[in-house]
């Protein structure tokens, strides 16, 4: 079967009028569909938080309620702290597919769902070493916490789940120079998290101490 | 709402009928140009190619902004309108949504009754809403526009009859399986007869004059009516239901499914939920003579 | 009628690759292709024949509740009975009919109309049509087993959390959120196609309205569904894991349930509302023989809409209590939302009285539509007015108001549409003359139901009530509200009976029967499989009229980049001025959108059930099918 590149370029070369440089290369349809995606789930997540808020001010009681004990930051600062320097090797990975350098392609994306590991870790270990006694189901206070930062653990895991696919995809040559695409994409997706999480920790975690 | 008997409705209606008369003028000239077109361009030769650009721009922005612009003007000033009653009020009234029924607290006077609101007639009232479960709404169409009633919040507003009579109100916000059956009567009164009633409602009853009615008082204490009702200067001190201390003198019963008589209060009292399916009191195991005393009794509560 | 039975520049054009596409683009077979098809006429298609199934077993409900107010005290049914049949007629109408009956004419219509062979991410296409099919029979479900949602089409709590035992309201919030996910990708699908598929020389100036439509409540659909996703998550989890959003005694807020709610509630109305506009805007200019009047002023009316019907929702509020200002500002915005719905009536009606008027079904509709939207238009700018609101919300009034503007503003022009494009999409005609008669009855009928309603409103009669006392005043209007919605359902019987009789004996239809304006007129009735044997290159808004487009599917007939026969492909073009770009390579039948689907309902069944170890395993499931489905790119193979 004939590759795409090679149809395009036969076309061209029968009619040399038509060719680059007055094409566009533009964004791809995947690209787009994934930008739209992630303008909905930030909007899922602006709903959260400000809701967060609306329950703030209008509960005439103290923030965080009494009984519940303020956050902690050590655990939410490392981890977001992971989450925000996996981009870097994100961005590599990015490079590496451009230039389909298989090798630092597989290598990249390794320390990236490492990251995110650590991410998902972190924040396991804040909700069980930290706050051992309070739940959910406590007072809003805790809804909204726990909410908030469980629904952005799953986005996270989410893409872990994404970052396996791309390196076996990359192992079994399916990804690399000809198709860069896919890392491209799911790149917006992480940088999305990674945006994220420093939102999360501002809110849930810096916020009450206002 | 269209026969309004009080300030806030008067005012309402008034802005309904300019609504009401713009809505028509905009409408009929609108449809009218549709219909010629439809009516009369089916034969035409000559179709015009132009943009049409103006056409849109002055019927359809230039003329609605303008009408917007005034309707806007209505608005504000309806709100401001709203704010305040034109004097102080001399009554508040307390009034708490239960699902299906309102409590009616007389603060000043220190009473409660339910389902029936007397009101001064001419003087503003001062209304404070809450509610005791989910939410309703406090409307009474001819009198005044709805508001809400939430839980954990206190909404205060007020309103006026301008003449003695009774004005039919019921809540507006679904609240749940008899929402249908959860509507009130605003009694207005001449002042001095207000005042009367005032009076009249304070007081505790009194002892029953007859052998049955004694009867009825006994069944009442000892039974399961006194758990949910109160009938001061009884031992019936119940807070789920309505206040039954001067229940012969309402008109009607249960949050006004029926009216207030022997026959329909002794149906109510032995299996309410054939009357109003759903609703919260449960039937009664009396026995008949048990059930003819009790309603009697509480029938002789003027 | 200037159209000849087959166009002769698609008769050239087939005759140059017809064999080879329709090699190409042949669909598998059966129960098999039934499954795994993902083209979007077949898409679209289910999807308007699902929505349809939904809006009958809604209507009867309907019908149902108006025998019940026949009359003051009937006793058709209980009070539980019929608070389940409002609160499921209004969430299934609004979410199971409207916007997907709507997305079903987008699935269809939109790439024919742009000049492309199908969606940009078919797989998707399917999916999203998999999951309305089946989170539509998960609400449905709930009906016979007599634990249908009761707290009305916007739940409000308290009532919907602790008020509320049993599944009712869990039927509601998960059905919803399952929903979501169609409606959420269905959209990012239009938005894509519209900005990257159009043919060739469509520049944005040259979009048809009915694209614009669709898009802008794409848009819409992407900002208003995540409040409601947002407000259904926390209402199920204060109901099941006892958090406490909702809950005042602990902190919680019941308000914001109403902000969330109406945030995305009202956007929704013209979420509705745009696409069936944009029927409008395509039936009006081709009856009227000329192109529509102020296309830009529509245009910028259409996405003004979209955009400012995010500062509206208070409205739906003012008689919470809430401080004056909110109520003056969104009293402002409410009533600026006007504007743009005077402008795009205008253009309708300024297109007929510029044009001539070719009277068949469809424009019977179209003019009924604006004699009924014209009238909803002006009763909603009275709930601007807060006072005026105040009075009058949630009474009867609003039940007629929002009628005219969903029944007429949406399923007229969806009457409209289906009676316009029904040759299109089945290759056969409609009788003309029992058409009037649909018409006649349908648009009385809708008037003696809703008509009525106002004035009960008027009169105190509050919505949602099961029933009334005699001698309010209210029962005359009852009655005349209850045999107008008899006569409403013979009008829509007999559209039925219209329909299947055009299936089995009506006419041939030719290409383009009514001499219309748009791309889609240029392909088969119904169209092949890859829909245009090669692609045109639009030359303006009026494609079928320029007298250039059409030919240039004669010129290209031998440009690889335009024909494409290799396998599925698609052109790519650039957003704004639909410049090439590139032939992108697209996917063909596949099970894996059904089975994803399948694991989701599963999922969602299992927490209805509080089975979270069977939800797990769906997840699980759902997790494995789509990295099945991202593994096989179109292309890779």
């Amino acid at each position: 079967m004939t590759t795409l590149q090679s149809r395009t370029t036969a076309a061209s070369a029968v009619r040399p009028d038509r060719q680059a440089p007055e094409r566009p290369a533009g964004h791809t349809t995947a690209w787009w569909g994934m930008v739209l995606f992630l303008s909905s789930e930030a909007t899922t997540f602006a709903c959260l938080l400000a809701s967060y808020f609306y329950v703030r001010f209008a509960d005439p009681g103290p923030w965080p309620p009494a009984t519940a004990p303020p956050p902690e930051l050590f655990w939410s600062s490392l981890e977001t702290g992971a989450l925000v320097l996996s981009c870097v090797p994100m961005a590599v990975a990015v490079r590496a597919a451009k230039g389909g350098r298989r090798g630092a392609l597989v290598l990249s994306q390794v320390v990236v769902w490492l990251l995110g590991a650590a991410f998902v870790c972190f924040q396991v270990l804040d909700y069980v070493v930290t706050y051992p006694e309070s739940t959910i189901s406590e007072d809003a206070f805790g809804s909204l916490s726990y909410t908030i930062t469980g629904l952005h653990t799953v986005h996270v895991i989410a893409g872990l789940l994404m970052v396996l696919v791309l390196i076996a995809s990359t192992a079994v040559g399916r990804l690399g120079k000809r198709r860069p695409e896919p890392v491209g994409i799911v790149a917006l997706y992480w940088y999305f998290l990674a945006a994220l999480s420093v939102a999360v920790y501002l809110v849930v975690y810096i916020s009450p101490y206002w | 709402m269209l026969s309004p008997a009080g300030p806030k409705a008067d005012s309402v209606a008034v802005l309904w009928w300019i609504l009401f008369w713009i809505s028509v003028a905009v409408s009929v000239v609108v449809i009218a140009m549709m219909l010629w077109a439809a009516l009369f361009r089916r034969k035409e030769t000559t179709v015009k190619h132009d943009s049409g650009q103006r056409f849109v721009l002055v019927l359809g922005v230039a003329i609605p902004a303008a009408i917007l612009i005034g309707t806007f003007g209505l608005s504000v000033g309806g709100i401001a309108g709203n704010a305040d009653p034109p004097t102080s009020t001399q009554v508040t009234i307390e009034v708490t949504g239960h699902r299906w029924w309102w409590e009616v607290r007389y603060p000043e006077a220190g009473f409660a009754t339910a389902n029936e609101i007397h009101v001064p007639a001419g003087t503003p009232v001062r209304l404070r809403l809450r509610t005791a479960d989910v939410i309703h709404s406090f409307w009474v169409p001819e009198l005044m526009p709805k508001i809400d009633l939430l839980p954990r919040r206190v909404n205060e507003t007020w309103f006026s009859a301008d003449h003695p009579g009774v004005y039919r109100g019921q809540c507006a916000e679904f609240c749940g399986t008899q929402h249908s059956h959860m509507a009130f009567s605003v009694v207005a009164q001449p002042p001095a007869a207000f005042q009367a009633w005032l009076d009249q409602q304070s007081a505790p009853v009194t002892a029953p004059d007859t052998e049955q009615e004694r009867q009825g008082l006994a069944v009442l204490e000892s039974s399961s009516c006194a758990t949910c009702h109160t009938v001061r200067g009884t031992e019936a001190d119940g807070d789920l239901g309505p206040d039954l201390t001067h229940v012969g003198s309402r008109d009607r019963l249960a949050a006004g499914a029926i009216p207030n008589t022997f026959g329909y209060m002794a149906g109510w009292v032995s299996n309410s939920q054939t009357v109003k399916p759903g609703n919260l009191m449960p039937p009664q195991q009396l026995t008949p003579d048990e059930l003819r005393a009790v309603v009697t009794y509480l029938q002789s509560l003027e | 009628m200037s159209a000849s039975w087959v166009l002769p520049e698609r008769r050239v054009a087939e005759a140059a690759v017809g064999e080879v596409l329709d090699e190409v683009w042949e669909e598998e077979p059966g129960l098999k292709g039934w499954v795994t098809t993902v083209n979007h006429k077949r898409i679209g298609r289910r999807y308007l024949v699902t929505a349809g199934l939904f809006f009958a077993l809604s209507g009867i409900q309907a019908l149902v509740m108006r025998t019940q107010l026949i009359g003051p005290e009937a006793d058709v049914v209980s009070p539980e009975v019929y608070n389940q049949l409002f609160s499921l007629h209004g969430t299934t109408m609004i979410f199971f009919f409207a916007t997907p009956m709507l997305f079903g004419f987008g699935n269809f219509f939109l790439p024919l109309m742009i000049g492309t062979r199908d969606m940009a991410f078919p797989r998707l296409n399917a999916f999203s049509y998999w999951v309305f099919l089946m989170s539509g029979a998960f609400m449905f479900a709930s009906l016979p087993f007599g634990v249908a949602p009761n707290g009305g089409w916007f739940a409000y709590v308290p009532l919907t959390a602790d008020f509320a035992p049993g599944l009712n309201i869990d039927f509601y919030t998960l059905g919803l959120l399952f929903l979501g996910v169609s409606t959420t990708v269905g959209a990012i699908n239009f938005i894509v196609t519209a900005l990257k598929m159009r043919a060739p020389g469509m520049t944005l100036s040259r979009v048809p309205l009915f694209v614009w439509g669709v898009v802008t409540t794409s848009f819409m659909v992407l900002f208003a569904l995540p409040p409601l996703n947002v407000a259904n998550l926390m209402l199920f989890m204060d109901r099941r894991f006892e958090t406490k959003f909702f809950a005042p005694e602990h902190g919680g807020d019941v308000v914001l349930w109403q902000h969330l709610f109406w945030i995305f509630g009202h956007p929704d109305v013209y979420i509705i509302v745009l696409p069936a506009l944009g029927i409008i805007s395509s039936v009006i200019p081709t009856f009227s023989r000329r192109s529509i009047v102020a296309y830009p002023l529509v245009v910028l009316a259409t996405v003004a809409t979209g955009i400012i019907s995010f500062g509206v929702w208070v409205h739906h509020m003012f008689a919470v209590g809430l401080a004056n200002v909110s109520l003056t500002f969104f009293s402002a915005a409410t009533l600026a939302i006007t504007i743009p719905g005077g402008i795009q009536m205008l253009a309708w009606v300024g297109t007929m009285l510029r044009g001539r008027i070719v009277m068949t079904t469809a424009m019977l509709y179209s003019c009924g539509f604006i004699v009924a939207f014209m009238l909803g238009g002006v009763t909603g700018v009275m709930f601007a007015v807060v006072p005026f609101d105040q009075q009058i919300t949630d009474s009867y009034f609003v039940v007629a108001h929002f009628h005219y503007v969903l029944f007429g503003g949406a399923v007229l022009p969806i009457l409209a549409g289906l009676f316009y494009w029904w040759p299109k999409m089945t290759g056969r005609m409609t009788s003309p003359r029992w058409g009037i008669w649909s018409f006649v009855l349908v648009f009385v009928g809708f008037n003696l139901t809703f008509f009525p309603m106002h004035i009960s409103g008027l009169l105190g009669m509050p919505r949602r009530i099961y029933t009334y006392e005699d001698g309010l005043g209210w029962n005359a209007w009852n009655l005349a509200a209850t045999l107008g919605s008899y006569v409403l359902a013979v009008g829509l019987l007999l559209t039925v009976a219209i329909f299947a009789h055009s299936l089995f004996r009506g006419p041939r239809a030719p290409d383009d029967p009514w001499g219309a304006n748009t791309l889609e007129w240029a392909t088969g009735s119904p169209p092949k499989h890859y829909n245009f044997p090669v692609v045109p290159t639009v030359h303006s808004l009026d494609p079928m009229w320029d007298g250039k487009t059409l030919q240039t599917m004669e010129t290209h007939r031998h440009d690889d980049e335009r024909t494409m026969t290799e396998e599925h492909m698609a052109l790519r073009t650039s957003e704004l001025d639909g410049r090439f770009e590139a032939v992108m390579p697209m996917p063909s039948d596949t099970p894996v959108p059904f089975v994803v689907a399948l694991a989701m309902l599963a999922g969602f069944t299992a927490l209805l059930f509080s089975a979270y170890v069977v939800a797990y395993v769906a997840t699980a499931m759902v997790a494995l099918s789509v990295t099945w489905w991202l593994w096989h790119r179109p292309g890779v193979e």
